[in-house]
């Protein structure tokens, strides 16, 4: 049993804590440190590590500052670069080399956005819970198996999109980008066909576009592709 | 008997339609086919349209519009396609019924081109000899040995040839790869290109190579309208398509490769939990220690 716990999920910051019962690990550290503090009614020092997927500010903002507090940082050395990240509290990963935070052991691995080093997450405990974090990319070159808890991207529905370049409310140039950076739900919805997830106990839809889509026809049609429980990451 | 009656109200109208435009068309200078029956071709696709379903599974004349019903039978009259010889089917998107070639389709109707005599496709697997060369700017076939044990291996290509009136032979190849892309802009899920690849293989380079010929084509615009417009109704409309390098780099590398951990065992405790059994165990001659469970540190007085 995995609680996670939602700080925020959009482009003013992204965070999230979740826990197995032993070992705690703060997911994204993008929201500045008095924020996260105070979400976590200040206690900071339950969280044995905080993952960061990349350098974007919604994702890493808080990441000095968690140095300094004390806690470890584990990301890439490209991440690591761009925002400028140094000391004996960083920890540089590398995709598919696992490495452990307490009862987690993690593997990251490569996702596709446009940044310089991005990396998702695949979390298992000896419990028997094997988590899976996928944001900020478009599509994920691997498949997982053994999965309980999804929690993943799902920014925009390509029909929206198109309504609103139609209607002059999204400039084409944006459109373009946004193919090559974040999760449709169609992807989404492909990504989970393929993948086994007879075991999800729960899945988590992350990051949604305040203007590309719908969170109650995404969560529908999520629970539709895989009769698991769906939650949609507000705020 | 009413819904035979209903049926055969709308098979009229829409006949009488289909008619019209017919007549119309041809007054405008299209050509049939010598031995092609417009009326016998309608009947047979009623016979068909009766057994076409959407998605929800409601019978197409039921949530089609007329227009579109109407349209996809002029189309299929104007190619001078046989619903009966499996050259066409229809399918049901949203409310609208839209026409779509098998390769047969296409094969029939690129033999009603002036400047064709004839046109074929064979798969490429591994282990074939598979030789081709551009001579005088063009592709063309020298060699494709084969044997009966190669059909089951990977397919490596397929290639179309397409024979001109002139008796000459003019190859188009595509690799795997480029199938695949080419696949990945189909409308539907792939499901049936996956279940029988060597014909939907086929089908794709047939397309391929028709192309060239039916836009150069010195016949009618009707005809090459309306072949254009089958062939177009396979894929999604170009608004809606994702630049196709994305959508290309996504069938080709999303969800491959599995990657999972095995998680590791929790190392044993430190030392400070077990000095307190082991100080328990020296004042515990009569093993009594077990019996209790150690009190929780926050109990320590």
């Amino acid at each position: 049993m995995i609680d996670i716990q939602c700080l925020g999920s959009s482009s003013a910051g992204n965070a999230y804590r979740i826990s197995d019962g032993h070992t705690a690990i703060l997911l994204e550290a993008g929201f500045p440190y008095k924020s996260i503090q105070r979400a976590l009614n200040f206690r900071m020092s339950d969280i044995s590590g905080c993952l960061i997927t990349h350098e974007h500010l919604d994702h890493s903002k808080a990441a000095p500052d968690i140095m300094r507090a004390g806690i470890n940082i584990y990301t890439s050395a490209g991440t690591a670069a761009a925002r400028g990240l140094s000391g004996h509290r960083l920890k540089v990963i590398k995709a598919l080399e696992k490495f452990t935070i307490g009862t987690w052991t993690i593997l990251p691995f490569d996702i596709q956005h446009d940044v310089e080093e991005p990396l998702g997450f695949l979390l298992a405990n000896t419990a028997g819970d094997k988590l899976v974090f996928l944001t900020d990319t478009y599509y994920c070159r691997h498949r997982f198996s053994g999965l309980t808890h999804i929690m993943c991207e799902c920014n925009y529905s390509l029909d929206i999109v198109n309504e609103r370049v139609a209607a002059g409310h999204l400039h084409p140039a944006q459109k373009k980008r946004l193919l090559r950076s974040h999760f449709s739900l169609e992807n989404v919805k492909e990504m989970l066909k393929v993948n086994d997830t007879r075991n999800v106990e729960e899945i988590w839809l992350l990051h949604l576009s305040d203007g590309n889509s719908d969170a109650e026809r995404f969560k529908q049609e999520i629970q539709e592709t895989t009769g698991a429980l769906v939650r949609v990451a507000d705020r | 008997m009413s819904t035979g009656n209903q049926v055969a109200i709308i098979q009229k109208d829409i006949t009488d339609d289909v008619n019209r435009s017919l007549t119309r068309l041809q007054d405008d200078g299209l050509i049939l086919p010598m031995n092609y029956n417009a009326s016998n071709a309608l009947k047979s696709a009623f016979f068909k349209l009766q057994e076409v379903q959407d998605k929800n599974g409601k019978p197409a004349l039921e949530v089609c519009s007329r227009e579109s019903v109407a349209n996809a039978l002029l189309d299929m009259v104007v190619q001078g396609l046989s619903p009966a010889k499996t050259q066409c089917y229809f399918i049901v998107y949203g409310s609208k019924l839209q026409l779509n070639r098998s390769y047969f389709g296409t094969q029939a109707v690129l033999k009603r081109l002036s400047n064709v005599k004839d046109i074929w496709a064979n798969v490429i697997y591994k282990g074939d000899v598979f030789e081709y060369e551009v001579a005088g700017g063009r592709e063309k076939l020298v060699k494709h040995e084969t044997s009966f044990e190669n059909r089951d291996n990977e397919i490596l290509g397929v290639y179309a040839v397409v024979k001109s009136v002139d008796d000459e032979e003019i190859l188009t190849v595509m690799t795997k790869k480029e199938v695949d892309a080419s696949w990945s802009q189909s409308k539907t899920s792939q499901s049936v290109h996956k279940k029988f690849p060597q014909e939907m293989a086929k089908r794709t380079v047939i397309n391929r190579a028709a192309k060239a010929y039916i836009n150069t084509s010195d016949d009618s615009d009707l005809l090459v309208d309306a072949i254009n417009r089958s062939t177009d109704n396979e894929y999604e409309e170009r608004i809606d398509v994702t630049p196709e390098e994305v959508k290309a780099e996504i069938a080709e590398h999303a969800n491959r490769e599995v990657i999972d951990i095995v998680p590791e065992v929790t190392p044993p405790s430190s030392k400070q939990q077990t000095a307190p059994r082991t100080k328990q165990l020296v004042d515990d001659p009569y093993d009594f220690a077990d019996d209790v469970p150690p009190l929780e540190q926050e109990m320590d007085f």
